[in-house]
């Protein structure tokens, strides 16, 4: 007997080639225990089904419609899904980013869909922010092939400013992480006036050389507003701390600072 | 780009020239017409000594420098007409003339020409005048309505590429073989042994008339070195003489030399009439190897590249002949559809790549020249270094080289009965059509409009654009009950129209059997001299007749729509359906924005829509595969549009997928511009979901922001992609590198921009040769951005 588990999510992407080796599908959860002021993606924020007003172009002319954001599927129809690419999966090395929000939000959904990947043989990436007790982390990080895993700053009065949540467990988590010795990736999104100054990225810097094992490799994530308008079709209000859209982050000094690695 | 100061100088004078028309063979035709009215010799025979005419008595070109000699008019880009075939009127030129876009300089000697003797004597007296005669009132009105063209209306039968045998033959060889094939007719038993015998004949000195033009240049090229001070430079022009005195009589037996013999062989074809696609060396890395292994010790890269450079220079040249009408709508360019092939597979069925394939790539990259066209065959058994090299090109965003599947080609030409050999010594020309090179006669009859057909069957036969009732009548729109009654009705009509098209397409065959035989490209393809049969008449190994659907991604939504809305979710009934059609959705903007946006298309690997693809294809197929024509071919299918959605998109009313009246309709089985969301993989998926291996040949457009091709892994992913989709037997993929905004401002500040060159759909052009509807559609067509 099949148990089916249900998860939330809001986008699948096919032919992803950021989010890990090849080419890649990568499916989106939704909710997030962090509220970035920078959010690209406020519609992955709330773990529940939201009301997205879109607008349509046509000859010049806009319409508006409304839609719903986010939709339940089963670990069984996301694999149908994910099947689709398994021939470019093949040809590039490539496979399944999981990403969100935050997909350890939903831990019993990510890790039966691991499960079910792993068993298919398909390749594994959890994207991931790391904000989750560390029994959950342990337990669905050993399932996946590879970790994304983000890194903001490194003091927490500044975390908790920016994301509204402290970053002790993710720190720990991460240093966990790394003495597993399982493969992880570092991604630090570069946020203007937030962390692109020397003073947090030498911390992020000391943070990194600390940790028992190195990372496959580290990117850098330059802040943009793309997702500014998403803010609008969902009605939320733009967070206060949220950079200009025209801001752009001292991309070169973080280069300078941690692309060592 | 790195030029040496010759091919600066020769590259730049290319560029330069002003495309014009020519009239010297207009004019040479028809005095060797009228000269031997009363001439009473068999048509082979008298085309054969029309050619020889030609040239006995063409003016000769050379331009210090050149290291390949040989120019179809008196000078570059001075384009020959063919009168016999259509011709011309005074306004036809004019308009040439004046066009903004695609425009050919027409001198008022020219005038002149076609005043004085060209129009008196050839009015009504040509192939298009016999043809149009000859077709019915259904035909023409099919034909006005826009559900087919006809491309054996203004241009010959060709469509075929140079195979092995000339690269180790000469012209003198051939006489030889001909003298054989002469000695042992058989009289006692040969129904048709006049005929072989004054076809053999006919060859014979279409062989000798290209002999001739190249030892008048010998003679020519020596009076200029006399003529020349610099020591080195009448060195240089009598070493061209000494080539030319011995290719194409003799096989080449140097680089140079093979050359040469090639673009005296490939002028002769484009000479003696004028065949669409005109004419390609096929395999060119395998021809050229053994010539290159035997010098490679004393030359150097340079002077091997220099040597290529020229013989790119020769084919920029030579624009396509433009078509006579008003309008010229159909397919209107510059490029004369000269494809070369790299890589792939050799005879034996191994990998072919060699020194050569990378030394020729390199030239491509470095000319950047609109032709010839470039495409790189992939087959399994090649490197994925091809691959990168290939994107390397297509990153620098000029549109070549395509990218086509060898071992899909190879299936393709096996299921049609080609022997494995002949199969791997083919591969695509033109735009995308597989073909045997050497051995096969695959001739274009015509684009097909499927969307056309869709919207007749919803008129119940009535084509309210010309006010005709063109088709059957299938059932009024009320009759519809299920969308099964629906799509058989359409399929009646694709079956008439079908017939229509191939009654049409067999009597063009049999008019250029008879009247206009091709004697010179007779010698080229294998087995017209063994037969003694012409290349018009079946005298080839294999023959093909093809008919090319246009509008899958169209057709696929639009039925997707009918399905979706009006049997599924029972939004409107089809009457309804039609009323907004009619209106061009004027008050129905809901229902348009519902059908762009909330139904189901083709293109993003959703079995809901892709269906309805297969189910087209597979009326198409049926309908047409196998069919046989008067000189013994099949008659297959491909998908590939040229420019002719656009000239479609004009011609039918609006459709059920949203689409406005008289806009581009989509191009080869390409999705939608703009209906594939889901991505690469996702449109590669669905492509591959219709059967490629039978057809001969499909065309698939992806367009790329330069983006794409930045990223550290994008050459890996990219080849991957590639990969995936021979893998699931795709025939091509073309990629088009250029941002939106680009095509945007080149639109806006087009004297800017007048090196932008795009894929169109088969083929580059200049974007700003393009028409306003082209520029627009290439604009919308979905840029494929990484955020």
């Amino acid at each position: 007997m099949t148990n089916i588990v249900s998860g939330l999510i809001f986008d699948i992407r096919r032919y992803s080639v950021n989010d890990g080796p090849g080419i890649r599908t990568t499916v989106f959860l939704k909710g997030c225990p962090l509220k970035c002021a920078w959010c690209h993606n406020p519609e992955s924020q709330d773990g529940s089904i939201e009301i997205i007003k879109r607008t349509r172009q046509l000859d010049g002319q806009t319409f508006l419609q409304t839609e719903s954001c986010g939709y339940l599927t089963t670990t069984d129809e996301l694999l149908e899904e994910i099947k689709k690419d398994s021939i470019c999966f093949e040809e590039s090395n490539g496979g399944v980013t999981i990403s969100g929000g935050e997909p350890l939000f939903q831990p019993n959904f990510v890790s039966d869909f691991l499960i079910k990947l792993r068993k298919q043989g398909f390749h594994s990436a959890l994207d991931t922010c790391g904000d989750s007790p560390n029994h959950i982390f342990s337990r669905i990080t050993d399932l996946a092939d590879l970790v994304l895993y983000d890194i903001k700053c490194i003091s927490e009065s500044l975390h908790i400013t920016y994301t509204n949540r402290s970053n002790r467990v993710i720190l720990e988590n991460l240093y966990k992480l790394s003495s597993s010795g399982k493969p992880f990736i570092i991604r630090i999104p570069v946020i203007p006036n937030f962390n692109d100054n020397l003073t947090e990225l030498i911390l992020i810097d000391e943070f990194i050389r600390s940790l028992p094992n190195k990372p496959l490799k580290l990117e850098l994530l330059p802040f943009h507003s793309i997702g500014l308008h998403k803010y609008n079709e969902l009605e939320k209000t733009i967070p206060e701390l949220h950079p200009p859209h025209d801001k752009l982050a001292n991309i070169q000094l973080a280069e300078s600072i941690l692309l060592h690695y | 780009m790195n030029y040496t100061p010759r091919i600066n100088t020769l590259r730049n004078n290319s560029l330069k020239a002003i495309n014009r028309i020519s009239s010297e063979r207009a004019r040479l035709v028809t005095q060797f017409y009228n000269e031997n009215a009363r001439l009473q010799v068999p048509t082979p025979i008298m085309r054969a000594l029309c050619l020889k005419y030609i040239f006995t008595h063409k003016s000769l070109f050379f331009e210090p420098g050149e290291l390949i000699v040989g120019e179809r008019g008196e000078a570059p880009k001075a384009v020959s007409t063919y009168p016999e075939v259509c011709l011309h009127s005074i306004e036809d030129l004019k308009i040439l003339h004046n066009r903004e876009k695609v425009n050919f300089m027409v001198s008022p000697e020219v005038l002149d020409d076609y005043k004085s003797l060209v129009i008196p004597f050839w009015q009504g007296h040509t192939h298009r005048d016999r043809m149009l005669e000859s077709m019915n009132e259904e035909w023409l009105n099919a034909y006005k309505a826009g559900v087919f063209t006809e491309f054996q209306e203004q241009r010959a039968p060709g469509h075929t590429v140079l195979g092995k045998k000339m690269w180790s033959l000469g012209m003198n060889d051939l006489i030889n073989q001909i003298d054989q094939e002469l000695s042992t007719i058989d009289d006692f038993s040969d129904s048709q042994s006049l005929k072989k015998r004054d076809e053999l004949k006919a060859m014979r000195i279409a062989a000798e008339a290209l002999i001739i033009y190249a030892k008048r240049y010998e003679v020519f090229l020596k009076e200029f070195a006399d003529k020349t001070d610099d020591h080195l430079q009448r060195n240089e022009i009598l070493a061209l003489a000494k080539i030319c005195s011995k290719v194409p009589a003799e096989a080449p037996t140097s680089f140079h030399e093979a050359l040469q013999h090639y673009w005296f062989i490939h002028l002769a074809v484009i000479t003696e009439l004028n065949p669409w696609d005109s004419f390609n060396p096929g395999h060119l890395d395998q021809h050229l190897l053994p010539f290159y292994l035997n010098e490679k010790a004393n030359k150097s890269t340079e002077q091997f590249t220099e040597l290529l450079s020229c013989f790119w220079i020769k084919f920029n040249n030579h624009p396509a002949p433009p078509k006579v009408g008003v309008t010229a709508l159909e397919s209107n360019t510059y490029t004369d559809f000269s494809l070369i092939n790299v890589g792939g597979v050799k005879e034996d069925g191994s990998d072919a790549v060699n020194e050569m394939t990378f030394m020729i790539l390199d030239v491509i990259k470095n000319m950047r020249l609109l032709q010839p066209s470039s495409m790189v065959q992939i087959s399994k058994k090649n490197p994925d270094q091809l691959i990168h090299k290939a994107l390397g090109i297509i990153e620098t965003g000029f549109g070549q080289p395509s990218l086509f599947n060898t071992d899909a080609i190879v299936q393709e030409l096996m299921r049609q009965g080609k022997s494995p050999q002949d199969a791997r010594n083919g591969g695509a020309s033109g735009c995308v059509e597989a073909g045997a090179f050497g051995t096969e006669a695959y001739i274009l009859t015509g684009y097909f409009n499927l969307p056309k057909v869709l919207e007749i069957t919803m008129h119940n036969g009535f084509d309210h654009r010309t006010g005709k009732q063109i088709g059957l009548q299938t059932g009024s729109i009320e009759s519809f009950s299920n969308f099964e009654d629906f799509y058989l009705a359409f399929e009646r009509q694709l079956k008439h129209f079908i017939d229509i098209k191939v009654k049409g397409s067999n009597i063009i065959e049999q008019l250029f059997s008879e009247y206009l035989p091709v004697p010179f490209l007779s010698l080229l393809i294998d087995d017209c001299i063994t037969n003694g049969l012409d290349y018009n008449s079946g005298g080839a190994r294999y023959n093909s007749n093809y008919i090319q659907g246009v509008g899958l991604g169209t057709i696929t939504d639009s039925l997707s729509a009918i399905n979706e809305q009006v049997f599924k979710k029972k939004v409107l009934t089809l009457k309804e359906f039609t009323s907004a059609l009619k209106a061009d959705f004027e008050h129905f903007d809901k229902l348009r924005l519902a059908l762009i946006y909330d139904t189901p298309k083709w293109g993003n690997d959703q079995e809901e829509a892709d269906h309805f693809a297969i189910k087209v294809f597979e009326s198409f197929f049926k309908l047409i595969d196998g069919r046989p024509s008067p000189r013994g071919a099949q008659y297959r299918i491909n998908l590939l549009p040229t420019t002719c959605h656009i000239y479609f998109g004009q011609v039918t009313g609006a459709t059920p997928d949203g689409r406005k009246a008289g806009t581009p309709l989509s191009e080869g089985i390409s999705p939608v511009q703009g209906a594939d969301t889901h991505g690469p993989s996702a449109v590669i998926k669905s492509m591959s979901k219709i059967d490629h291996i039978r057809t001969g040949g499909t065309l698939l457009n992806q367009k790329f922001a330069p983006s794409f091709f930045k990223s550290p892994d994008s050459y890996r992913n990219l080849t991957a992609l590639i990969r995936s989709y021979f893998r699931m037997d795709g025939h091509h993929i073309q990629f088009n590198v250029v941002d939106a905004d680009t095509l945007i401002e080149a639109r806006l500040h087009p004297e800017k921009h007048r090196d932008l060159i795009v894929r169109v759909a088969g083929y580059s052009d200049y974007f700003n040769d393009l028409g306003a509807d082209l520029q627009e559609e290439i604009i919308r067509r979905t840029a494929h951005e990484l955020a």
